[in-house]
């Protein structure tokens, strides 16, 4: 509908963006390229309702908290949030700000929540002054709706770079025909990866071929992208483990060889069943339709990461460092010249 | 509730006589009996607040890029571990260990991640990232909802870390812990393995705030189920979390194995086994550092032989082992939030126990 992760039901993001300052590094000072990307998994009380949760890290350098928890019960019980690198502590304390204030039992006869915080290295703004406040957290989740998501340069994306380019939050969703149970599969990325050479768009090495294309800003040793799929298929965890695997393959089709220095780390997440302390029956997908949900998976996560590219703007960063947003009429011209238009 | 007695005397269990294991213990019997290991602790304790921040660091102040290898095993992971990508994708890193209570994690994280940009300022580009946070749940004695960690609490016990002789029992991460209906906390232990012609050790760090009173066995002795006239904490958020570390030198395979080893010299004293209880140890090796640069191609590494390794995971379970009974040893009584108090395990006591089952 809206062609993001949006389009499953009860599906919500919201983000809050800092940019302030331009010219040279002052650390506390700015400039300040950063945000954060929240994506709720329901419309009602996470923690009390937990969602099943599988995760792929197809290379680790990187953070997702709640991880740990998360794979071991196979639930999701907070929202997840997306920002850089230097700001997870600050976001994981003003998560807890906000579940504590939505039950407020935790810590006292209810157990503490894990909140989930997954980070890319925000370099092209002041990461060490650390810009991200409670109150900026808190804000990103009042700001949580459905339908049509921001992409580029907004939320936890501010400040992120992709094979050369500006780039941030990307989303895209396919929804499968009633025959085949008539499920949505949304994927949002935070893309911060890869060099410009690897860029490949539908098979056309488009990379390669804006080698010239002003100064290359590569992302220096940190390249990552944070991948996060939503379905109403019911699935067990081990099932959103096997559409966590996809989300890879989907990323690969863009060119990425997912790097030494990357965090590649992949969440995904069923609405289809609501799991609380007391849950006995679990509804799940027969192996049998998998195939066309992995299908979804993988053209989703290939269209977030490219949408992440085509949405973001060129930006100044610090030291007046420009980073090219990619050039969308050099781009239709080579997907001529490669007859894909 | 009973008063807390005037005066406590507490010991290692090896000075009340007890002795665990078969392989010999490290000088000071302690992690810190592993080369360049240091811990730093931070206490809270102030009435309602009855918490802290414990901080395990692999290398020495000078050492601004090394990386070394670790390792892990989670036998319940229902906590947080941080940093854990890194660790269990590259099985090398150089991530500070820290512990704390459950709802300090984001702070200490983030005093994690000022300490990594003190050492580099491309943080996650070499060693000062990740920090790796485990947590306990120490809501029994400690107002959780305090929230009284701050991130400047993470970095004071960075500056106090150093070698020597461990602060153990009701410190740190573990003033707040309750351990088998007794007072929990901090608990340390070190073994000695001659591998060669150079001496090494296997050291642990526990925080123990894990087990209930009747599932208690020290030695093989059932003790918890012998008990009969102490009151006893109910605390019902139990979980461990602890650090074993060696100056042998091993790969993140191995070291896995270590952690795992650590883990079972843990369920030696019961407990453990529910579903919400934490249960992880992080295993490191000071024995490799390594610099990752541009210029290096190739390393050249030095693993204990697999013909020689069993005596280290024996050591790292005894260590394990050790370090729990240590824990409660050596943790003095604590009168916390709405006038909890978990008393100190009654060393004359418990010996009797063992010494009579004997």
């Amino acid at each position: 509908m809206y062609n993001a992760i949006t389009d499953v039901r009860g599906v919500w993001v919201g983000y809050c963006t800092k940019i302030s300052g331009s010219g040279k590094l002052r650390v506390g000072v700015g400039p300040v390229r950063t945000g954060v990307t929240v994506i709720m998994p329901h419309e009602g009380n996470v923690f009390e309702e937990k969602l099943a949760v599988g995760h792929f890290v197809l290379n680790g350098n990187g953070e997702m908290t709640g991880f740990v928890r998360d794979r071991e019960t196979g639930t999701l019980e907070t929202p997840i949030f997306l920002t850089g690198t230097a700001n997870v502590g600050i976001v994981y304390d003003a998560a807890l700000t906000y579940l504590i204030q939505q039950n407020p039992n935790i810590g006292i006869s209810e157990s503490v929540p894990v909140p989930v915080v997954a980070e890319c290295w925000d370099a092209m703004g002041d990461t060490e002054g650390r810009h991200i406040t409670e109150q900026d957290v808190l804000d990103a989740i009042k700001t949580a709706s459905g339908g049509p998501v921001a992409e580029g340069a907004v939320g936890g994306g501010t400040g992120m770079r992709s094979y050369g380019f500006k780039a941030g939050i990307g989303t895209s969703s396919r929804i499968l025909p009633e025959e085949r149970g008539g499920y949505t599969v949304g994927v949002l990325v935070n893309a911060n990866h890869g060099s410009r050479h690897l860029l490949r768009i539908d098979g056309v090495p488009v990379g390669e071929e804006l080698l010239d294309y002003s100064e290359k800003r590569e992302s220096g040793k940190s390249k990552s992208i944070i991948m996060v799929a939503a379905t109403d298929a019911p699935m067990l965890p081990v099932q959103l483990q096997r559409l966590c695997k996809r989300l890879a393959l989907g990323l690969a089709r863009t060119g990425s060889v997912s790097t030494h220095g990357s965090g590649d780390i992949f969440i995904s997440f069923s609405t289809g069943n609501r799991i609380t302390k007391n849950s006995k029956e679990f509804l799940c997908v027969d192996d049998s339709m998998v195939s066309r949900l992995w299908e979804a998976a993988v053209e989703s996560a290939e269209e977030a990461v490219l949408n992440a590219l085509t949405s973001a703007p060129t930006m100044e960063g610090k030291d007046r460092r420009i980073y090219e947003g990619i050039p969308l009429d050099r781009l239709v011209s080579l997907m001529q010249k490669y007859k894909r238009l | 509730m009973m008063m807390p007695p005037m005066e406590e005397t507490r010991m290692d269990a090896r000075e009340a006589g007890l002795i665990l294991g078969r392989l010999p213990t490290g000088p000071l019997n302690a992690i810190t009996d592993v080369k360049d290991v240091r811990v730093g602790h931070v206490t809270l304790s102030r009435g309602d607040v009855q918490t802290g921040v414990t901080v395990v660091l692999p290398h020495e102040e000078e050492a601004e890029k090394a990386l070394f290898y670790y390792g892990c095993h989670v036998l319940n992971g229902h906590g947080e571990a941080t940093g854990i990508q890194v660790l269990e994708d590259f099985g090398m890193m150089s991530a500070p260990v820290f512990l704390t209570n459950v709802m300090a994690v984001g702070r200490v994280y983030n005093g994690g991640i000022t300490f990594g940009y003190g050492r580099d300022k491309g943080l996650p580009t070499d060693g000062g990232w990740p920090p790796i946070v485990m947590s306990i749940d120490d809501r029994y004695l400690n107002d959780l909802r305090a929230r009284a960690v701050t991130e400047q609490h993470a970095l004071e016990a960075v500056g106090k870390a150093m070698g020597g002789v461990v602060d153990s029992g009701s410190v740190g991460a573990g003033t707040g812990a309750v351990a088998f209906g007794f007072k929990g906390g901090i608990g340390t232990s070190s073994k000695r393995i001659d591998l060669d012609a150079s001496t090494t050790h296997v050291g642990m760090i526990t925080l123990a705030n894990h087990g209930q009173r009747e599932e208690l066995v020290i030695d093989g002795v059932p003790v918890g189920k012998k008990w009969k006239d102490s009151p006893f904490a109910d605390h019902k958020y139990r979980g461990a979390v602890g650090v074993v570390a060696t100056d042998a030198p091993m790969s993140p395979r191995q070291l896995n194995q270590l952690a795992q080893r650590a883990v079972a010299g843990w369920q030696r004293t019961g407990g453990l086994l529910d579903s919400i209880t934490t249960a992880m140890v992080v295993a490191f090796s000071t024995g490799i550092r390594l610099e990752s640069t541009n210029e290096v191609r190739e390393h050249r590494l030095e693993f204990v032989p697999e013909s020689r390794i069993s005596a280290f995971y024996r050591a790292a379970a005894e260590a394990a082992e050790e370090s729990v009974i240590n824990a409660l040893f050596r943790a003095t009584t604590v009168t916390g939030r709405d006038g909890r108090v978990a008393q100190a395990v009654p060393i004359d006591t418990l010996m009797k126990v063992i010494k009579t089952h004997k």
